[in-house]
């Protein structure tokens, strides 16, 4: 059995055969986290300085160099790697007086959770007792595949033995309909709306006891036949709340918040961080206040940016990226990347839980071990840790 | 050749971006690959809008916003919003950078990923 880092379920029930090298099968995974381990030696990614292919030492020292010199550093990403690893790279921010910022949005939310003022529980508990499951502003069907079946509204558990046609209803909140809408069906609730906030507002009323819509009313009367009730909220529903107070009123009503993110191990970076700073993430050891990895681009306030395991091209707006193309690009990644592209220097790495080892923090806070399959000579331990030292 | 196309203006729909599971596996196998083109160079239109604005499902459009353009493939199927468009979050959605697009019909080919990364200083 290995663990699938495919997204923040990291199910750990995932078999994989070799032949050799070669991934031949994989059973239980999904067709993301198939894909994963099927893949793992397609397009990876080559030693570069300055676009020119070298060997993984002359990387190294390149890129210790270009920190060393540098006015002020960035550290980005982190979301996919090893808790190991992203504690590294904090203590490395810390020593050279970086900032340091990953790529969930997640953080304002997960913040609450840290600090005990937004009721969480974890996903075997919502498997065993939660019937009402909200799915608010993401598509799991997508993002997690095996989210629904493994953890919450397929499976049968402790208190929940008939199964989701009669012991589990759902509610899918989302501006379309989205996949994971499509299955709403029999003993459940599809809310389509463009605004987040109102509907927050409603359901507040509602569970007081006041005048809400009809489908609202429905899942209230649901919500008061059980103890155990959870909130799944993906980055719709973070973009869609202008203010988390009216949220965080409704999950105390309601039950249980989980977020709905999809990265493997932002949780782990959010958790560690806060142990750190006090703060989950957006943090500058230079001056110990706030900093956001976007606005610091932006506003030309640093020169350097060291990214671990993330492609912000794929995911950032189009001047972010512009931006990372006039500064010092360094990159730690296993594939080739966007990323890999633009930078200055590239160093490959490991795929973690394919080729190296660590621990990760489901988004429930549950730690996961992973389990490789083969082991690599570099990773983003190895790595960062030499960095680290060199500096 | 007289086509209706050609006389299509120029739509404005609110996007949506979304994580698609096809699209996410190929982009950790290869981000350079035709796959990986395939599944992110897309537009998903409602039905209904397709049929008020007279998009066809598998035409080639110009995706526009922030004075930036694009073309992909635009599907017509009822996972879009019906009031907008939506695309997989990739590459090419942060190259847009906007939630709200003008989509007309276009003659030209996909936009590579190479196309958008392609920066003067490297």
């Amino acid at each position: 059995m290995v663990v699938c880092t495919g997204c923040s379920c990291l199910c750990d029930d995932v078999e994989v055969e070799l032949d050799g090298e070669r991934v031949v099968k994989v059973k239980h995974a999904c067709r993301i986290g198939a894909g994963i381990f099927l893949n793992y030696n397609v397009s990876r990614a080559e030693p570069m300085v300055n676009g020119k292919p070298t060997d993984i030492d002359e990387a190294v020292e390149k890129a210790i160099e270009i920190l060393k010199d540098s006015r002020k550093v960035a550290i980005y990403g982190l979301d996919n790697t090893t808790l190991e690893a992203q504690k590294i790279a904090i203590d490395l921010a810390e020593k050279i007086g970086a900032m340091i910022d990953n790529g969930s949005k997640f953080g304002r939310l997960v913040e609450l959770m840290l600090k005990n003022e937004i009721p969480t529980t974890t996903l075997e508990d919502v498997k065993d007792y939660a019937y009402v499951i909200v799915y608010w502003g993401c598509d799991v069907h997508n993002s997690m595949p095996r989210h629904m079946s493994r953890y919450t509204y397929y499976p049968r558990g402790k208190k929940r033995q008939r199964g989701y046609e009669e012991d589990r209803f759902l509610v899918v909140v989302d501006v379309r309909r989205s996949h994971t809408a499509m299955l709403a069906k029999k003993n459940a609730v599809f809310i389509e709306t463009n605004d987040d906030q109102k509907l927050v507002r409603e359901f507040i009323c509602a569970l007081n006891g006041g005048v809400a819509s009809r489908e609202v009313l429905r899942i209230v009367k649901e919500v008061k036949k059980s103890e155990f009730n959870v909130v799944f909220g993906g980055e719709g529903l973070i973009k869609g709340l202008k203010n988390l107070e009216d949220f965080v009123e409704f999950v105390k009503m309601f039950g249980y918040f989980i977020p709905a993110d999809y990265h493997p191990n932002s949780m782990g970076f959010f958790r560690t961080m806060f142990e750190r700073t006090g703060r989950v993430d957006s943090y500058d050891f230079g001056t110990d206040s706030e900093m956001s990895f976007e606005n610091a681009l932006i506003n030309g306030q640093i020169d350097t940016v060291l990214i671990v395991a993330d492609d912000p091209p794929n995911s950032m707006p189009f001047d972010v990226i512009r931006k990372l193309a006039d500064v010092n690009t360094i990159v730690l990644d296993p594939k080739r990347s966007f990323t890999s592209k633009i930078a200055d220097i590239v160093i490959p790495s490991a795929i973690s839980g394919v080729e190296c080892g660590g621990t990760m923090i489901r988004s429930d806070g549950v730690c996961v071990e992973l389990k490789p399959i083969f082991k690599s000579k570099f990773d983003d331990v190895k790595i960062l840790r030499r960095i680290e030292r060199g500096l | 050749m007289l086509r209706f196309t050609k006389f299509l203006k120029k739509v404005e729909l609110k996007l949506v971006t979304f994580r698609d599971g096809f699209q996410v596996e190929v982009a950790k196998k290869d981000k350079f690959s035709d796959d990986f083109v395939d599944r992110s160079a897309v537009i998903f239109i409602h039905p209904e809008t397709a049929r008020t604005f007279g998009f066809k499902d598998e035409q080639i459009v110009k995706v526009s916003a922030n004075e930036r353009s694009i073309n992909v493939r635009l599907r017509v199927s009822e996972i879009a919003p019906k009031d907008g468009a939506l695309m997989p979050k990739s590459l090419y959605t942060s190259y847009l950078s906007s939630d709200k697009v003008l989509i007309e019909v276009a003659d030209g080919v996909i936009t590579k990923p190479e196309e958008i990364i392609k920066f003067n200083n490297r």
